[in-house]
């Protein structure tokens, strides 16, 4: 992985070597591997339950149990099958229980691997509209620590989104993102008031943008707006939006980088749609998301 | 009525909406791109202004470089001449050509190490510098806002309403710089 001193000018390898996780995590302790079996959640949860071959057997009890609780269900059971159902019952709470614990553990290896520190019951502060949406909300697994010389959150989130049928019925909707927020210095903030960008969906047009106080900027670039749909608040100044948006940063989001943030005044917030559970996605969402930060920096000065 | 008449109506209604929609489209258009010409027009007048205080600077160091000097006030006056007349054209041949010019002024600093440590020339090059990149900014708007309303203008069917409201094309800033373009004078010597 090389590293230039541009943000907008880099060449961004699919994985990050040594060098490149120092300078993103400057606080990240002298052994930067993630421990044995934290490297991805399933490998978390795998060693808890007990590797592979028992896991395979907690499966094949787990259908033998499907088939004992039909059984008690339609009266055709003795005192033995009930036995094992209450048994089965029992290994499936514990594995649960080990799954839970496996979770933690991943979250915790891969904090202390960064230099992070883990928050339980944290939240990742901020005003954009990502963070409101939804009737509920809620974080997890909160890491905080400096990524790329600044402060930064970094967490899983959810929103739900209830809707009504016309029968009265409600259905809640989960939707998962993976984010990572920073605070921008006053100077940077006074530039940008707010800009978003999103893979590019469906848009309501005029209507949207009266409604949102917001609008549409169409750069020069045809593949950048294959991929991704940007807006700025009708306050924001366009020819720092623009300089920010410089040739060979319009390139790099365009060609190298997927890439999706929210900024309001201070608060800038990366996520991906979806929770990363994985050392080498959550390492490469830090670094996508650090160009971007250098980026708004690198405007200012 | 007979439903012959009506549908008559009806598309002859339809047709007058569409031709207010686009007239105001082409209006709408129009106005970003003067909007846009005016962003860029505020900071060459910056650039244009701050040239004077640069050309004293340098003359209290550098005395003996006086057509450099004068390079760069003549450039200046014609780019001055240029925007005034409003012409894109004209206007970013002779930016490029002053462009050039602060160059050779900004070199002279690699001569001059007193110069080069005088903190108002330091300030004033970081000040153009600056402009020069919100002209860039500012160039890059106006050229896409001339983009889309050229290309609205020059669509079917809405180059009738244009050529009925006068909307012509309008031309795209480039700053042309004569020292890229040039080829490189090797010397040997």
């Amino acid at each position: 992985m090389t590293e230039s001193t541009d943000a907008s000018s880099v060449e961004i390898a699919d994985t990050l070597d040594e060098v490149a996780i120092r300078n993103l995590f400057p606080d990240a302790p002298r052994s930067i591997a993630a421990p044995r079996g934290t490297r991805s959640m399933f490998a978390a949860r795998m060693r808890h339950v007990g590797g592979r071959r028992r896991t395979v057997g907690i499966a094949a009890f787990g259908v033998l149990t499907a088939a004992g609780i039909v059984l008690v269900a339609t009266g055709q059971a003795g005192p033995g099958i009930v036995l094992l159902v209450v048994m089965a019952l029992a290994t499936l709470a514990i594995a649960l229980w080990q799954f839970h614990k496996a979770t933690t553990e991943f979250y915790r290896g891969y904090a202390a691997a960064r230099g992070l520190s883990i928050e339980k019951d944290g939240f990742v502060p901020g005003s954009v509209p990502l963070l409101s949406r939804g009737d509920k909300r809620r974080f997890a697994n909160v890491m905080t620590g400096r990524i790329a010389g600044q402060l930064a959150h970094l967490a899983h989130y959810t929103y739900t989104q209830t809707k009504q049928g016309s029968d009265g019925s409600t259905t809640p909707t989960e939707y998962d993102f993976t984010v990572l927020a920073f605070t921008l210095p006053p100077q940077v903030a006074a530039r940008y008031t707010g800009l978003s960008l999103a893979p590019k969906s469906l848009s309501f047009g005029a209507l949207q943008d009266k409604l949102a106080k917001d609008h549409k900027v169409e750069l020069e670039s045809v593949e950048f707006h294959r991929r991704y749909s940007l807006r700025a608040l009708d306050t924001q100044d366009e020819v720092a939006l623009w300089q920010l948006f410089s040739p060979p940063f319009i390139e790099l989001l365009a060609t190298q980088m997927k890439c999706c943030w929210e900024q309001r005044g201070s608060d800038l917030l990366f996520w991906r749609k979806r929770h990363d559970t994985d050392t080498a996605s959550l390492d490469r969402f830090c670094f996508e998301s650090s160009h971007v930060l250098r980026r708004y920096l690198e405007e200012w000065r | 009525m007979p439903t012959s008449l009506i549908i008559v109506i009806v598309v002859v209604v339809l047709i007058v909406i569409w031709a207010f929609a686009t007239y105001n489209g082409f209006i709408s258009r129009r106005q970003r791109v003067d909007e846009s010409w005016s962003g860029i027009d505020v900071q060459l007048k910056r650039r244009h202004d701050l040239i004077p205080n640069l050309i004293e600077t340098v003359k209290g160091y550098a005395a003996h470089e006086k057509s450099t000097l004068e390079n760069v006030i003549t450039a200046r006056n014609s780019a001055m001449s240029a925007q005034d007349a409003g012409d894109p054209a004209a206007l970013g041949q002779a930016e490029g050509v002053l462009t050039g010019a602060l160059r050779q002024v900004f070199a002279l600093g690699e001569a001059y190490p007193d110069l080069k440590a005088n903190t108002n020339f330091l300030d004033l090059q970081q000040q153009l510098g600056d402009t020069e990149d919100k002209i860039s900014a500012a160039r890059r708007i106006y050229n896409g806002n001339v983009r889309d309303y050229n290309t609205k203008i020059q669509q079917v069917p809405a180059n009738v309403i244009a050529g009925i409201g006068h909307f012509t094309t309008r031309e795209f800033f480039e700053i042309e710089n004569a020292e890229e373009r040039a080829v490189p004078n090797v010397s040997f010597s």
